[in-house]
């Protein structure tokens, strides 16, 4: 299996744009709920996280190369290639994100500029979630063409990107309770939500048997957090470490039989 | 009009010897681990009881399979950068400067023409022998079989002779790519199933 960098590649990006989409709808939450200092406060740490993980995601995706001096061609097939596309709403997202942060972050910039950027930016990475998916959806490999793979990529964004957000604000410091216990219980209806997605689109076989006993645990960890109060850390940590695991797991398996071949 | 070429393979002709195989790897020197032509060996079959005795019922036959040029080739399709184009002849190339080898038309193409070659960083395949072709000359996989089990030639007229390929085990539904290449079934193809026959030579041809 020499795929990992992808699996890392497609995994991170994911996060990051379901991360970044999470922040958006907390920091408008929070501003008209208790102002823009009080959203600022909760959300321009985490934003700046996002950073590193992007980061992350690209790099893993040149180590899959073979001739990474020509990646700056990796663009050049817009009109057919949805790994060209692909590679286009990454570029976007990065330097869309990239440019949001530090302007908010330095204070630079009017507001009207900062809410377009975030706006491309949101917009660029939903784009890259489905032209991801796309990529996977070649004709000539029936396992990997079919909706379950756009179904599964989107479950992941919304997986893995809010619940890596609940997780900084339970572990973060200074961060007001009665501002984040709202937020928290929507994001572990959100992940519920998302761990549901991946049951139904799970395969068959041991080892997708093992993976769909994470996704239920999964399920049970959001329950209980929306029964309780979901500040509790410990909780929210192993229901993102779950999460992780079992499309960790779900991403190799996709990989391994999507490149199972006749010839 | 300028022609397209196809692959003509005969089936039942084939032995197996795998000269087209070795003489591709020698005229184009590839590297280790990189086939552009692979024969591949598919077998099946069990024994079957008649009255008192056990008698074997099996069934194997080869398939020669290079870069059939497809006329609708998603390789090209998918390529990022662009690296692999059609010549006007129907060709599809690859242009190694621009390839940036992440493999993605190795997934996308459903006959494993598009072989990665470690040593360079970069995706190779069967290039038809363009520049022998454009001299006069043979592929040299055509050239080198003895059986006469390989052949080439204008796709309309191979096909006019023998009619279009199917999608016999192990290939793929032809209307993917409309690839140019035409087969002489061999007789047992029919018996043959995913779930009844296997590629026997797996490790060899890089599956």
């Amino acid at each position: 299996m020499n795929e990992r960098p992808l699996v890392a590649f497609t995994l991170l990006s994911q996060t990051a744009v379901g991360a970044f989409l999470t922040l958006g709808a907390l920091d408008r939450w929070a501003a008209t709920l208790a102002g823009e200092s009080a959203a600022r406060a909760l959300t321009d740490g985490l934003l700046l996280a996002i950073g590193p993980v992007v980061g992350l995601a690209l790099l893993s995706s040149l180590l899959h190369l073979g001739t990474p001096r020509n990646a700056w061609r990796a663009a050049a097939n817009l009109r057919t290639s949805w790994l060209s596309r692909e590679i286009l709403c990454a570029l976007l997202f990065a330097l869309a994100g990239a440019a949001f942060a530090v302007l908010r972050w330095s204070g630079a910039g009017s507001a009207a500029l900062r809410t377009q950027l975030a706006l491309v930016a949101g917009a660029s990475g939903v784009a890259l979630v489905y032209a991801m998916a796309r990529v996977y959806r070649l004709r000539t490999v029936p396992r990997w063409d079919t909706p379950l793979t756009t179904v599964s990529f989107f479950a992941t964004a919304l997986l893995l990107g809010p619940l890596a957000v609940g997780t900084g604000l339970v572990l973060l410091p200074g961060i007001p309770d009665e501002l984040v216990r709202g937020p928290l219980h929507w994001i572990a209806l959100v992940a519920a939500a998302g761990f549901g997605a991946e049951i139904a689109a799970a395969g068959r076989g041991a080892l997708h048997g093992v993976r769909r006993l994470l996704l239920v645990a999964g399920v049970a960890l959001c329950v209980a957090l929306l029964l309780s109060d979901a500040r509790f850390a410990p909780a929210l940590v192993a229901t993102f470490v779950v999460a992780l695991a079992a499309q960790v797991l779900g991403r190799y398996l996709f990989y391994m039989e999507g490149l199972r071949r006749a010839l | 009009m300028a022609p397209r070429y196809a692959f003509l393979f005969a089936q039942a002709a084939c032995s197996g010897c795998k000269a087209c195989q070795a003489a591709c790897k020698d005229r184009h020197g590839l590297s280790l681990g990189v086939l552009w032509r692979r024969v591949y060996e598919i077998a099946g079959g069990t024994w079957s009881r008649e009255r008192e005795a056990w008698v074997p019922d099996v069934f194997a036959f080869n398939l020669s399979m290079a870069c059939n040029h497809c006329a609708e080739p998603i390789c090209a399709e998918v390529c990022p950068t662009g690296a692999i184009h059609q010549r006007a002849d129907g060709l599809v190339l690859i242009d190694g400067g621009k390839c940036v080898g992440c493999r993605y038309c190795a997934w996308a193409c459903p006959y494993g023409a598009p072989q990665y070659d470690a040593r360079a960083g970069r995706m190779t395949k069967c290039s038809f022998c363009a520049e022998d072709l454009d001299a006069g000359l043979q592929p040299a996989c055509v050239k080198a079989c003895p059986m006469r089990a390989l052949e080439f030639g204008e796709r309309e007229a191979l096909e006019a002779a023998h009619g279009r390929s199917r999608a016999a085990f192990p290939l793929p539904d032809p209307a993917l790519t409309d690839p140019g290449l035409v087969i002489i079934p061999h007789r047992d193809t029919s018996r043959a199933r995913p779930r009844t026959a296997v590629v026997a030579n797996a490790e060899e041809v890089g599956r």
